[in-house]
């Protein structure tokens, strides 16, 4: 089964098919999760009970605040409302539910009210109901509820007087001051009428502070306690307590306003004191820290603090569910709530939408198991194919670029994008920080229950897969490519610490001395003390060393000045010697120079002379055949030797490296096209087929030295003719490999080839055994010299008669003009 | 009415065309044998030959005779090639070639540098010395001088170019060389008039066949390499040295330096 790889919509389908099923599987198995521990599979009736339950809690009071955001009359819900009863006086006083008069405000139905009459011969059962029928009562009462939640329906503490549920536990506290502790930032300490308690949390709410003597309701309380017996008292109510914990500052207000009326007040202004001096105190605080939480005790003073410049503020929510209440005001009130069986779904209202839910719930024990297992399946499924897709393309995006693609077969390849070059370590901790963030704002998140907050979950949790994915993407890619260990910063480190350390060691090796006390360049020097200087500072900062840390740092600065002292000393040591090596090579090499040229010289001349007379000689009218004979012989020899010269002249200054070579880059197809033309006749004239192909798209741009190169092909092109057998084809092919242009000659060779491929590249060796045709058997040694010189590779390969030559040289990759 | 000078100048042209004017030519080598033999061959070609072992001698030759062409040796006692080569062209212009076996492009540019019109190394090729001896005397005696650069205008033969020996005339399609005419394709005459027109720029083989053949080249082509070949051997004395169609290896072509 072919697998299909390409193409930009397959493989970005795979993706998203993966992030979906890993999504689905998640959502599935957390589903799973909360029926297992919610005994979701017990019942589903049982859960709509313990729902709609609390969903008539809360219209409840709804309908008693008479909360303008809900409207009842476009609702499922219906009440009946009878104020001064509890529920269990009114389960006492055997009240009439299906009385309408009972109730203060109602919108019970003419049916509700019969059914109503039932539930309470029922003895106020409210199980086995089609209907759900329940009784909430309340308390209403002066109040101050600092509890904080974002999508309470609540909202009593803006007023001054709410409702909470009868029997709630309430604990009343008259807040006197509070103090900030150094030790433990953000715990406070508020008194109850004389004991000093740890709060989780002080909510930016209203308070009502009494005054211990009046029975009066104020915002803020006068400070009539004296701080420093505050102090005393909270101190020796804690001392066995363990977690007592040391004031330092106390922020009393100054003053109070009056809420009610604001023309009135009895002291001057609110404002706050903060710090040290405060009068009347023993106690010399310092100046609060400012990382430390600083509250406030009113609302409306906020802007005025804000606009402080020697303090830092800082907001917070927390749960101070500390109630108080004024015994004289407080009123009972009972709840009737009716939602019938059947739901006008007209409505789209909570109880509609909880049965839609509950509903789904149903399924749910099935569902969950089913999606994850096919979620789990068509997870693994994708991603094999995703995995296997990953990468490859039809055709190269940068083909500047060779070390970022490998080459599968002809138009497929494995291309890194971008973001594939990022170092993958360094990658993957990216991505994990990232995730665990994710994560830690998700967990944060403690909304009740609200559309949007699941929403943006799931929007969250699509981004930590994401993530993922991309992280998974670019591995795989890089493995594919072969790159995925290079990739690493810690490859890359330790490789340019390996290629330091090689680079000098070369140069010291080269003169047969061990280097000084380090080795090493001056860069891998620079790196290592850095290293070690962070090293030491986060040792000395870190463990308890005391005295020790000065003397610590004086040895290693010393062990450095040693060190660098050293290996000052070695290298210039080191230097001298290799000046001195290089100025005897460069000495030698202008000897050999002169030799060659000098002795190139003094052979030209007599040869000349040789040539020139023996053609002279051929020019004169001789009656002796055998002597014409023998001047051919003359004339053909002389002028083989001169071949034999230039070319040992060449094949000399070639491997010494004498010839001076000016690299530039250049279009290797041109120069084989040109060259290629100056042998055409020569082919012709042998029968030979010549055939140049380029195999390759890429441009054929290399750097060399075009002359020499020219010889090169001239050489093999040369050899190509000579050597081949007439009526056969040679050819010449241009290919791109890994990097390479590589140039190759291939023809099929007249004589026999008894020698291998390597002898055949020693001087003076030739195919044809016998060394009776023109040829210096140079011509293979000079280009293999030449190649070589230039940066290039030259290999030979001999099978029965086919004779092959590949010329390498590396691709020029800059833009050509 | 006959005019003078056209029939002076035809008739030097045609005694130079068939070798009738002896020109005199100064060989100068340290080797006696060498010597001998370009004696040899300069007479047998219909030169008279003057010859010197040093380059003393050489210039002491010059001061005494008028010499048309001079073949100059680097290597010789008393004063060298180079020298003799400078102090020469303190006086005189006549047109030097060197005969050497410095073969080394580094003694060939000081050669040429030095003022030399020709750089011919040993061992040589005596038909193509001879050649190149008949070729720098033509273009000395017709042009009067070093070969210069392109020259435009009329003449009897209507619009033409030149560039050093060669001339091609647009209005006839035909092309000259030191006064000979050539035999080219009509491709050969197209390449050559457009390298001609630019002298000294690079043309890719590409270029020239988009230019000739007016039509987009398919892969490696060698077909303009061959039809420059032809017409290198057409062009030059030894189409392995170009002196005119001069090949920028994995660039192209060009006409001169």
């Amino acid at each position: 089964m072919k697998i299909k790889k390409t193409g930009y919509g397959w493989k970005s389908f795979c993706a998203f098919m993966v992030i979906i099923g890993v999504l689905v599987f998640e959502v599935s198995l957390l589903g799973i999760f909360i029926l297992q521990s919610r005994d979701g599979y017990s019942s589903q009736r049982s859960l709509r009970e313990k729902l709609f339950r609390d969903a008539t809690n809360r219209y409840s009071i709804a309908a008693l605040t008479e909360e303008d955001s809900v409207d009842l009359n476009e609702s499922n819900f219906h009440y009946g409302i009878i104020k001064g009863v509890t529920k269990s006086e009114l389960k006492n006083q055997e009240l009439d539910l299906s009385d309408e008069s009972i109730y203060e405000r109602t919108n019970l139905t003419k049916e509700m009210l019969n059914a109503l009459k039932t539930y309470k011969d029922n003895g106020y059962s409210d199980y086995k109901q089609d209907d759900h029928i329940l009784l909430h009562d309340y308390t209403y009462g002066k109040y101050s509820d600092a509890s904080s939640g974002l999508f309470d329906l609540y909202w009593p503490f803006r007023r001054n007087f709410s409702y909470v549920n009868s029997g709630s536990e309430l604990t009343s506290y008259s807040i006197r001051c509070y103090g900030i502790s150094r030790e433990l930032p953000g715990l406070y300490a508020t008194t109850n009428n004389e004991n000093y308690w740890a709060l989780r949390g002080l909510c930016m709410a209203n308070f009502r502070i009494h005054n211990q003597n009046e029975d009066q309701n104020y915002f803020y309380d006068a400070m009539k306690y004296s701080l420093s017996q505050a102090i005393l008292q909270y101190q020796a109510d804690n001392a066995e307590n363990s977690s007592a914990v040391d004031i330092d500052l106390l922020i009393t207000p100054d003053g109070f306003t009056d809420s009610a009326d604001d023309n009135e007040t009895t002291q001057l202004q609110s404002r706050y004191t903060i710090g040290h001096d405060i009068p009347g105190s023993e106690l010399e605080a310092p100046l609060v820290p400012t990382d430390s939480m600083i509250t406030y005790l009113s609302n409306d003073d906020i802007d005025r603090a804000e606009n402080r410049t020697d303090m830092e503020i800082s907001s917070f929510a927390g749960d101070l569910l500390y109630f108080e209440q004024a015994d004289s005001t407080l009123v009972n009130y009972t709840v009737v709530s009716y939602v019938p069986a059947k739901l006008d779904t007209k409505w789209d209202d909570y109880f509609v939408r909880l049965d839609r839910v509950i509903g789904w719930l149903a399924i749910a024990p099935v569902l969950c198991p089913i999606l994850l297992v096919a979620s789990l399946l068509s997870v693994v499924l994708f991603l094999f194919q995703y995995i296997c897709a990953a990468g490859h393309h039809t055709s190269l995006r940068n083909v500047n670029r060779p070390e970022g693609y490998r080459t599968v077969r002809e138009n497929e390849y494995i291309e890194k994008r971008y973001m594939d070059y990022m170092p993958l370590d360094l990658y993957g901790i990216i991505v994990i920080i990232l995730q665990l963030m994710g994560f830690a704002f998700m967990y944060s998140f403690n909304g009740a229950g609200d559309p949007f907050m699941y929403f943006f979950l799931i929007i969250e949790e699509l981004a930590i897969i994401l993530l993922g994915q991309a992280y998974l993407t670019s591995f795989v890619i890089n493995v594919k490519v072969g790159d995925a260990y290079k990739n690493t910063l810690i490859y890359i480190f330790c490789h340019w610490i390996y290629k330091e350390m090689k680079q000098s060691d070369e140069r010291i090796m080269k003169k047969g001395l061990i280097a000084g006390l380090q080795r090493g360049s001056n860069r891998l020097l620079l790196v290592f003390s850095i290293l070690e200087f962070l090293a030491m500072g986060i040792l000395t900062s870190r463990t308890t060393l005391g005295g020790w840390v000065l003397p610590l740092w004086v040895a290693w600065i010393v062990k450095q000045a040693i060190l660098i002292y050293y290996r000052n000393k070695y290298l210039s040591e080191i230097e001298r010697g290799f000046d001195e090596a290089v100025t005897e090579r460069l000495k030698s090499e202008h000897m050999q120079t002169e030799l060659i040229t000098n002795v190139s010289h003094d052979i030209r001349t007599p040869l000349t002379s040789i040539i020139n007379y023996v053609d002279l000689l051929s020019k004169e009218d001789l009656k002796n055949d055998k002597a014409v004979g023998y001047i051919e012989v003359l004339s053909r020899q002389s002028l083989r030797l001169k071949k034999l010269i230039t070319d040992l002249i060449d094949a000399s200054k070639a491997s010494t490296g004498v010839v001076k070579l000016h690299m530039e880059k250049l279009d290797c197809g041109v120069l084989l096209s040109m060259a290629a033309g100056e042998y055409e006749e020569r082919f012709q004239e042998k029968q030979i087929e010549f055939h140049i192909e380029k195999k390759t798209e890429k441009p054929l741009m290399i750097t060399a030295d075009s002359r020499q190169l020219w010889r090169v092909f001239d050489n093999l092109l040369t050899n190509m003719v000579k050597y081949s057998q007439v009526n056969t084809r040679a050819y010449v092919d241009l290919v791109e490999e890994n990097g390479s242009i590589k140039v190759i000659f291939r023809n099929t060779s007249a004589a026999m080839l008894h020698v291998s491929a390597e002898e055949l590249m020693q001087r003076f060796v030739r195919g044809d055994s016998s060394r009776s045709t023109e040829g210096s058997g140079l011509g293979l040694s000079i280009a293999r010299s030449l190649t070589q010189l230039m940066g290039g590779d030259f290999q030979l390969f001999v099978d029965g008669d086919l004779f092959k030559v590949e010329v390498a040289f590396p691709m020029d990759w800059t833009i050509p003009q | 009415m006959v005019r003078y000078n056209d029939v002076i100048e035809k008739t030097i042209v045609a005694a130079i065309f068939f070798g009738v004017v002896m020109s005199k030519i100064l060989v100068c080598d340290d080797e006696k044998d060498i010597v001998k033999a370009l004696d040899i061959y300069l007479s047998s070609d219909g030169y008279e030959v003057v010859t010197a072992l040093n380059g003393q001698e050489a210039l002491e030759i010059l001061e005494r005779e008028s010499i048309d062409l001079v073949l100059l040796d680097v290597m010789m006692p008393v004063m060298d090639g180079i020298q003799t080569m400078a102090r020469i062209r303190e006086k005189w212009n006549v047109p030097v070639i060197f005969l050497t076996a410095k073969a080394e492009d580094t003694d060939k540019v000081l050669g040429l540098n030095v003022g030399a019109d020709d750089y011919v190394t040993k061992p040589f090729n005596p038909v193509e010395l001879l050649a190149r001896v008949k070729s720098t005397l033509r273009r000395y005696l017709l042009l009067g001088g070093i070969p210069s650069s392109k020259e435009t205008g009329p003449d009897e033969m209507g619009q033409h170019m030149t560039y050093g020996g060669l001339t091609i005339y647009d209005e006839k399609k035909q092309a000259t060389l030191d006064g000979q005419p050539l035999s080219l394709t009509p491709t050969e005459y197209d390449i050559l008039k457009l390298l001609m027109q630019h002298p000294g720029q690079v043309f890719s083989p590409r270029q020239i066949y988009e230019f000739v053949w007016q039509d987009t080249v398919m892969g490696t082509d060698s077909t303009v390499a061959v039809h420059i070949r032809h017409l290198r051997e057409k062009i030059e004395i030894d189409p392995s040295n170009p002196r005119y169609l001069m090949m920028v290896w994995g660039r192209g072509y060009k006409l001169g330096e």
